[in-house]
């Protein structure tokens, strides 16, 4: 069974790599290879071309290793302590659809799939321990290069089998009644009690650090000295003890220190593997919702939406659609819902709109009682965010094509032409985001009511400034919109459609050229807006004065910008019109 | 009214569909049949305007779908054999949807109408994701429907219907067919395409290798016997068809 087993992951594995090299037969997709491995090399591979170089030389490590030591084995710690808060899992170990459909009827012994499951996690550990060496080795490592890959390996599996031990005993404390919320009180309890009585026993038998040393990395006094003397003996020491066994490897200056550190480590590294073997879950308990849960999880990334999947609801729509009138609407309407179900509709989002305008008006009443410079942060953090949002916003509402593609053929059935399309599926992401930053303005404006210097010298400075920003923001939000769209329209094959995530270092790359593209094309975009502001507000400064100048010059910019937004929306709809679904969409093709 | 005038469809060096030409009447249904691969999903879609055509004219009720799409596209419905829906919108919301996207004035009535005949009436604040496949698929005819289209692309239609689903479906689209409305059945159920299409249009390696009533395609044919089924009459087309794209 062990060769079946052995024979579906290298398969895969092969599968996996072939297709990522086919598709690197397509221009776009070799450049973008290239983009990230220059990439790669660059974060990761020139330092493992160096570590390998200078193979042996030991003492190059950032921290010093007793430092090193603590620090990492409270984080192993700590990540020990939030696995057993967190929620029960639908299934012990999470398995895909087909192999629920072909494995758990096979004639495989229970233990047989969890022995597989293990070892195929350690493809993955692999490929992390790899990159965690090239990126953190030349901080962290005391020694040779392969030493560290190989101790990091044996930390790395040994956390793997661990967190999958509980895992597994949080679902079978579920299973007997215990849910989540005792369970987190007693780890809670517990982790606090540790910590209670390590401060205790540090207090009495260590004491405060000395001031004058402690500023120290090393030495007599320094920090590493003083975490060594906490972590050194007592409680503490206890507690970290396992965890430092299993670091101690990587942390090897020679192979003399790593051959005296192993044993111990392997050992951890095998009960915790028998752990795991022995814990008697069943499996087939929520392992089909889990796969689902999973497929769902992928869908919603291919989709945009980043992190798990949270169950749909349903919410009030945003407003009546009435059945007859521009078919647009519908699109923006459609896309309301979508965007504003996580907070639950259009009422919700309102009333936190609102809320947020509650400082601002608070701080009309409150001024003058030494809250001045509060507010004046505050309004200074609003103006900011506004701006980011300029930036990041079209980044972060994606309830446009990035949510529709793969319902690009459905989409195509409309009786709409190809700008009407673009133009619905934007206007809602691009409108929740300008009412935002409405607001944001709003708030800005209210809050910050000192003068900003010889150029906007009166009290109505940050007001004009916001007004300003206001007449921008819808066709600022409009082009930004429209570049994400389009970089997603005209290079789909970068957006992975289907079951499959698309991954590898051309994926990298892409993220970085679409990245880069989009902040380049809205520096060029601002462009001819920008002269067109500043030449309007050279005159009309001299007659209203920069305050009284600055929102009115900011009209024919927004005027510029809406003229582009508008040209773009007609060369995209144009290519929609065009646009082929089966030549473009992979997934898509019949 | 649905002409096809010389269809292809080309994907990079494959040629789908070959110079595809057909008409389907008002109130006529016709079949469309192949084995897998023949070429039908390429041609619906392309009859439905996902897939832009390689050369060809589809028109419909005399729209031209390339240059005129929109008036095309308002006269038709397209129902996938996998329902595609948007999983944040409940039954009611995807018909207010679709009949703001077709303009339909009377829709109200129209949905009423179409969500009893479907047996959605008491779903309609479900999402998709809470109903079953079926209701999914009932769903998805009741959004293709409720603009009352005058051509209907039906791929698969029983796929994930339960009998009484079934027996609803095909009087359904009888019924559409006996208003008017010039339909097209893809399907692998050789008896549904039988009992409910007039002219079955048997496709091949994306060639057309049979056309006409179950009659003429067997006289054209005077090796089958005559009591032969579509099935006989399938088999003995698509052995001798074309195989090469």
């Amino acid at each position: 069974m062990t060769g079946a087993f052995l024979f579906l992951t290298l398969c895969s594995f092969r599968n996996r790599i072939l297709s990522q090299l086919r598709r690197l037969k397509r221009p776009r997709y070799l450049f973008s290879a290239v983009i990230g491995g220059v990439y790669f090399y660059f974060v990761a591979g020139r330092h493992w071309i160096n570590g390998m170089r200078f193979a042996g030389q030991a003492g190059r490590a950032m921290l010093p290793v007793g430092l090193l030591e603590v620090v990492a084995s409270v984080l192993v710690l700590g990540s020990i302590v939030v696995s057993w808060c967190a929620p029960s899992p639908v299934s012990p170990l999470t398995f895909s659809e087909a192999e629920i459909q072909y494995l758990f009827p096979a004639p495989v012994s229970r233990r047989s799939l969890v022995k597989w499951k293990l070892m195929r996690g350690q493809l993955g550990v692999l490929f992390s321990i790899v990159i965690f060496t090239a990126v953190s080795g030349p901080y962290f490592a005391r020694g040779n290069r392969v030493l560290f890959l190989a101790g990091a390996w044996i930390l790395f599996a040994t956390m793997q089998f661990h967190l999958t031990g509980i895992r597994m005993a949080r679902h079978n404390l579920q299973r007997r009644g215990i849910g989540w919320a005792t369970r987190t009180a007693i780890t809670s309890f517990l982790a606090v009690s540790a910590v209670g009585l390590c401060i205790l026993w540090a207090a009495k038998n260590v004491g405060p650090p000395d001031p004058a040393t402690i500023k120290n990395l090393a030495g007599q006094g320094s920090v590493s000295d003083y975490v060594g003397r906490l972590f050194g003996a007592g409680p503490a020491w206890l507690l970290t003890w396992p965890a430092r066994l299993i670091i101690r490897p990587a942390l090897a200056s020679d192979a003399a220190g790593f051959l005296l550190a192993i044993p111990a480590a392997l050992a951890l590294l095998l009960v915790n593997y028998a752990w795991v073997l022995r814990a008697g879950v069943v499996l087939e308990e929520g392992a089909l919702a889990a796969a689902r849960r999973l497929e769902e999880s992928r869908e919603a990334h291919l989709r945009g939406r980043l992190g798990r999947t949270r169950k749909v609801r349903a919410v009030p729509a945003p407003f009546a659609l009435a059945p007859t009138g521009r078919p647009e609407v519908a699109l923006i309407w459609k896309n309301m819902i979508a965007a504003l179900r996580g907070i639950g509709g259009m009422p919700t989002f309102l009333w936190l709109m609102a809320a947020c305008m509650v400082p601002a008006l608070v701080s009309m009443v409150a001024r003058g009682h030494g809250l001045d410079v509060v507010f004046q942060i505050a309004g200074t953090l609003c103006g900011i965010s506004a701006i980011a949002l300029l930036l990041v916003g079209p980044s972060i509402l994606r309830c446009d094509f990035r949510q529709d593609l793969q319902h690009i053929d459905l989409l195509k059935t409309y009786p709409l032409r190809g700008y009407s399309l673009v133009m619905g599926t934007l206007l809602a992401p691009v409108m929740l985001l300008t009412i935002i930053q409405y607001v944001l303005f709003a708030c800005f404006a209210i809050l910050n009511t000192s003068s900003f210097g010889e150029f906007l010298p009166t009290r109505s400075g940050p007001a004009a400034l916001a007004v300003a920003g206001a007449i921008v923001a819808l066709p600022m939000n409009m082009v930004a919109a429209l570049i994400q769209n389009a970089a997603l329209l005209l290079i789909p094959g970068w957006v992975s459609l289907g079951p499959v995530r698309t991954s590898g270092p051309e994926r990298i790359g892409q993220g970085m050229i679409t990245t880069l593209g989009f902040l380049l094309v809205m520096a060029v975009s601002v462009i001819p807006a920008a002269a067109v502001f500043a030449l309007t507000f050279f005159v009309l400064s001299k007659f209203l004065g920069n305050t009284g100048a600055l929102p009115v010059s900011a009209l024919p910019a927004a005027a510029v910008i809406l003229a582009e937004a508008w040209i773009g929306l007609l060369i995209l709809g144009a290519f929609l019109d065009r646009f082929d679904p089966s030549r473009e969409l992979d997934s898509l093709t019949r | 009214m649905l002409e096809v005038e010389g269809l292809s469809k080309r994907y990079d060096g494959l040629l789908a569909v070959s110079d595809l030409s057909f008409e389907v009447r008002p109130a006529e249904i016709l079949g469309l049949v192949g084995p897998n691969g023949a070429g039908k999903t390429t041609t619906m879609r392309c009859l439905a305007g996902i897939l832009p055509a390689t050369a060809g004219k589809v028109r419909i009720c005399g729209h031209d779908l390339a240059s005129d799409p929109v008036e095309a596209k308002r006269r038709l419905a397209f129902i996938p054999d996998e329902p595609r829906l948007f999983d944040y919108l409940t039954v009611s919301e995807h018909l207010k949807f679709i009949a703001r996207i077709y303009q339909v004035p009377e829709a109200e009535a129209r949905a009423s109408t179409l969500l009893a005949e479907l047996e959605l009436t008491d779903k309609t604040k479900s999402l998709p994701g809470e109903l079953s496949r079926g209701m999914k698929q009932k769903l998805a005819i009741a959004c293709g429907l409720l603009h009352d289209p005058a051509v209907i692309l039906f791929d698969e239609p029983l796929t994930g219907l339960d009998p009484v689903g079934i027996r609803r479906m095909k009087d359904s689209i009888a019924r559409r067919a006996g208003a008017g409305a010039s339909i097209i059945v893809s399907s692998h159920l050789l008896h549904l395409v039988e009992e409910l299409c007039h002219r079955i249009l048997v496709i091949k390696g994306g060639t057309k290798v049979a056309h006409g009533t179950l009659a003429e395609i067997k006289a054209a044919a005077p090796e089958l016997q005559a009591d032969a089924s579509l099935e006989d009459v399938f088999l003995h087309v698509t052995s001798h068809g074309p195989s090469a794209k």
